[in-house]
């Protein structure tokens, strides 16, 4: 039975080791999609729709098309369609300059008639809004209805109910380089795409399905990309297009979204509504749950949320639907659906433990079966210094309190097939891995090679790693759902291991040994029954003569394990004349199994905690009613986390086990309910709606005067 | 001679132009093509929207054999 091994046998694996890319990336060497600038490159640029609701009934191109510099205008739609969104698609440009493609954008002439809107989730469910989906009733989708046990009878068992309404915005990804692709063709039946994707292979068959090409036929590369947190995964409007205006002009094209369009088209994580009454017994046990919510994927459906969450309830009862409104389309956000509802069934844990006047912590483990949280409790709550929490909320003295409080979550993360590798070792020693997987920052560059390097004695440095390209023809899935690592890893491993095998088969007779006899060590390969016997790595693989050695892995469910469990603690300081919260500290346990690399595993979980940290206190899609329009489209107005706000951070990496799984999204799942626990803990008014910004604060401080 | 079936999944046609995560991603859940599943996002390869070639919503339900963009696996795509 294939296996990792035991920790104590690991030279590399475990240990903390450096991305293999930081250098490239602090120094600029990387180069992104961003970054690609082929010879006659043509920029490409996106008239889009300002106006929320319309009805196309002229678009005139000419003019655009006669401008000196621009080499096609293609429209993305024509007259008699609708236009549903700020943002969307109305004609593409391609010129010799950016400048010039801009230009051109204003020469373009669109007549439309616009239509009644609606952006926000109220007005979308008033009575009489306008319907802006055929298929819904009242912008409301089918709702999901869901019941266990007896609710009433749970209800009548309650010693302490609460009822409440918890409410998460609309959040976009943020991803620092914007959605973008470089097309070029190769004659008419060859399209090489460098784009800024997490899936090369998905990019490649969608684009070959587009152009009627045979997928052998079409190139996708991302050497590095800057972030997608599940919002880039086919190529997008703007990557058919870069491929269509390449073709029309027969020259590569560049075509990546500006800012505002991010925040626009790019993909956002829905709102969340959330309208529960719960009950709890007097010991303790959460006994009844009544939830009815919704929330806005702008136009799309896909507004799904964790409901109730991590803690079991014997009776429960939830209603969810979807809100259309005239806003661009959700998609996938780092863990879809689990911050919102971690938020709210977090908040409601606290609010039932006060109650009961019970400590939140000792009422969570009530409830939650789960053995590595319970674990997991202990320790952070060691770690923050569980004790000097306010027993009172509120209690704390001066303007400025402090508080803190809990939170906790859970994610799959156990990989899949699909993934094909080829781990090649050559006569002069050098080691070549190859697989199509992509590295989204999670650094699954490295930790192939550090596996690689494990395997053969090796330093990860030593081992050339080829990702980020589906030319070499060999397929891995996307990098969503923190699958990346529980998919690739087996696969690396076994061709490895596969390899090492040949490299001793080959060898062994040369040695005058057994197969069975041989062992690697650190640079050198030795005969186990008589340890003066060694001959160094070079020296083995120079004994391959001309022949490299190149084996193929598979994916081995022994290496890898679903299901992980997080928790986060948080101290925050709370000023009562500004109303700003201050993040002190976050400790994050985040249930790991075994972590490749424990210098990347504890990035990501600090890329987590941040994203949730900017969730929780800071952002939030703003659309103008009046207008229809996102009134920040920016980094200025829309609000991520800086140094400023990045509070100290303790991640701990939780190994339980030693089998493979991911955590690219788990860890930005608790640290919304640890944060609004630990400001109520602080203040003493409860905030059920995020963010959590001053004025909020400051409103709820003077409310509770009043 | 071999017996053929028709696999269960095609039983009901699904447009090969439909698109949701779960098919990019290993391990996904494919029934999110057959299954209408209201907390999930679809879009349509060919225009990259959440409506297709036709100007209608996307989904599961709503991509039909009747719907003029409509092309079963292994067919062409409508551009």
């Amino acid at each position: 039975m294939a296996s990792w091994g035991e920790a104590s046998q690991s030279r590399l694996i475990g240990k903390r080791i450096t991305r293999l890319s930081g250098k490239d990336k602090v120094t600029g060497k990387a180069k992104y999609t961003y970054d690609i600038n082929r010879p006659g490159l043509l920029y490409a640029r996106i008239l889009r729709s300002e106006v929320a609701h319309a009805v196309v009934l002229e678009l005139d191109l000419s003019r655009a098309e006669e401008l000196p510099g621009v080499h096609a205008v293609l429209p993305l739609t024509e007259a008699g369609r609708k236009l549903r969104y700020q943002g969307q698609e109305i004609a593409a440009v391609a010129a010799e300059t950016d400048d010039i493609a801009k230009d051109a954008l204003r020469l373009i002439y669109v007549d439309l008639e616009e239509q009644p809107f609606v952006v926000t989730e109220a007005d979308a469910m008033a009575e009489g809004a306008p319907q802006i989906r055929d298929d819904w009733q009242g912008n409301r989708s089918n709702p999901g209805i869901n019941e266990q046990g007896d609710v009433d009878a749970g209800f009548s068992e309650a010693a302490v109910t609460v009822e409440a309404t918890y409410h998460t915005p609309v959040q976009t990804h943020v991803c620092l380089e914007t959605h973008g692709h470089v097309a070029e063709w190769r004659g008419e039946d060859f399209l090489t795409v460098w784009a800024s994707t997490q899936a090369v292979f998905g990019v490649r068959n969608d684009l070959s399905r587009r152009f009627e090409l045979p997928a052998n036929q079409v190139r996708v590369i991302t050497e590095h990309m800057g972030g997608g947190f599940g919002s880039k995964f086919g190529p997008g409007v703007e990557g058919h297009t870069a491929a269509q205006l390449a073709k029309i002009t027969k020259r590569p094209v560049k075509l990546m979204l500006t800012r505002k369009a991010e925040h626009l088209v790019a993909g956002n994580r829905p709102s969340m509504t959330q309208h529960v009454k719960a009950g709890a017994t007097k010991d303790g046990r959460l006994i009844a749950y009544d939830m009815k919510g919704y929330g806005t994927g702008g136009i799309s459906s896909g507004a799904g949320f964790q409901a109730p969450y991590v803690y079991h309830v014997e009776n429960q009862r939830t209603e969810r639907f979807n809100v259309a409104t005239n806003a661009g389309n959700q998609r996938a956000m780092r863990a879809p659906g689990h911050p919102q509802g971690a938020f709210a069934m977090d908040s409601l844990m606290d609010e039932l433990a006060e109650k009961l006047g019970m400590n939140p912590l000792e009422f969570r483990r009530i409830n939650d079966s789960n053995e590595v949280r319970q674990a997991q409790y202990t320790l952070g709550a060691q770690e923050i210094g569980w004790h000097r929490r306010n027993n009172v909320p509120g209690s704390g003295t001066g303007i400025k309190k402090r508080g803190m409080g809990v939170g906790s979550g859970q994610w799959g993360g156990g990989g899949g097939r699909g993934t094909q590798a080829r781990v090649t070792i050559n006569p002069d020693g050098t080691v070549e891995a190859v697989t199509g997987t992509q590295d989204i920052g999670t650094g699954i560059r490295t930790a192939i090679a550090i596996i690689v390097a494990e395997e053969f004695g090796l330093e990860p440095t030593e081992i050339a790693v080829q990702i980020g390209d589906s030319g070499p023809g060999l397929p891995s899935g996307g990098s969503g759902g923190s699958q990346t690592t529980a998919s690739v890893a087996p696969v690396i491993k076994t061709a490895a291991a596969a390899a090492k095998q040949k490299l001793f088969e080959t060898v062994a007779p040369l040695l005058q040994t057994t197969v069975d006899d041989l062992r690697i060590g650190k640079g050198t390969i030795y005969v186990a029954s008589d340890r003066t016997q060694t001959i160094t790595w070079k020296q083995t693989t120079g004994l391959l003569g001309m022949e490299s050695i190149t084996e193929s892995g598979n994916w081995d469910q022994e290496l890898r394990q679903g299901g992980v469990a997080g928790t986060q603690f948080a101290e925050v300081e709370v000023d009562t004349q500004t109303g700003h919260v201050k993040v002190l500290k976050i400790v994050a346990v985040q249930d790991c199994g075994l972590a490749i690399n424990r210098l990347t595993t504890e990035s990501q979980i600090n890329g987590g905690v941040i994203m949730g940290l900017g969730q929780t206190l800071l952002e939030e899609r703003i659309m103008d009613p009046l207008t229809g329009r996102m009134l920040n489209a920016n980094l200025e107005d829309y609000k991520v986390p800086g140094t400023y706000e990045i509070p100290e951070i303790k991640s701990i990496v939780f190994d339980t086990h030693r089998k493979v799984t991911g955590v690219g999204e788990p860890p930005c799942i608790p640290t919304l309910g640890a944060i609004a626990n630990a400001v109520y803990n602080a203040i003493g008014v409860r905030i059920r709606e995020l963010p959590i910004t001053p004025d909020k604060v400051l409103t709820a401080l003077a409310q509770k005067k009043a | 001679m071999l017996e053929t079936k028709t696999l269960p999944i095609l039983n009901r046609p699904i447009c090969q132009n439909l698109r949701t995560k779960a098919i990019y991603i290993p391990g996904g859940n494919l029934q999110n093509l057959v299954v209408e599943n209201p907390g999930t996002h679809y879009w349509c390869n060919c225009t990259m929207q959440v409506v297709g070639p036709d100007d209608d919503f996307v989904s599961p339900n709503a991509c039909k054999q009747s719907r003029s963009c409509f092309s079963p696996i292994g067919g062409k795509p409508v551009v």
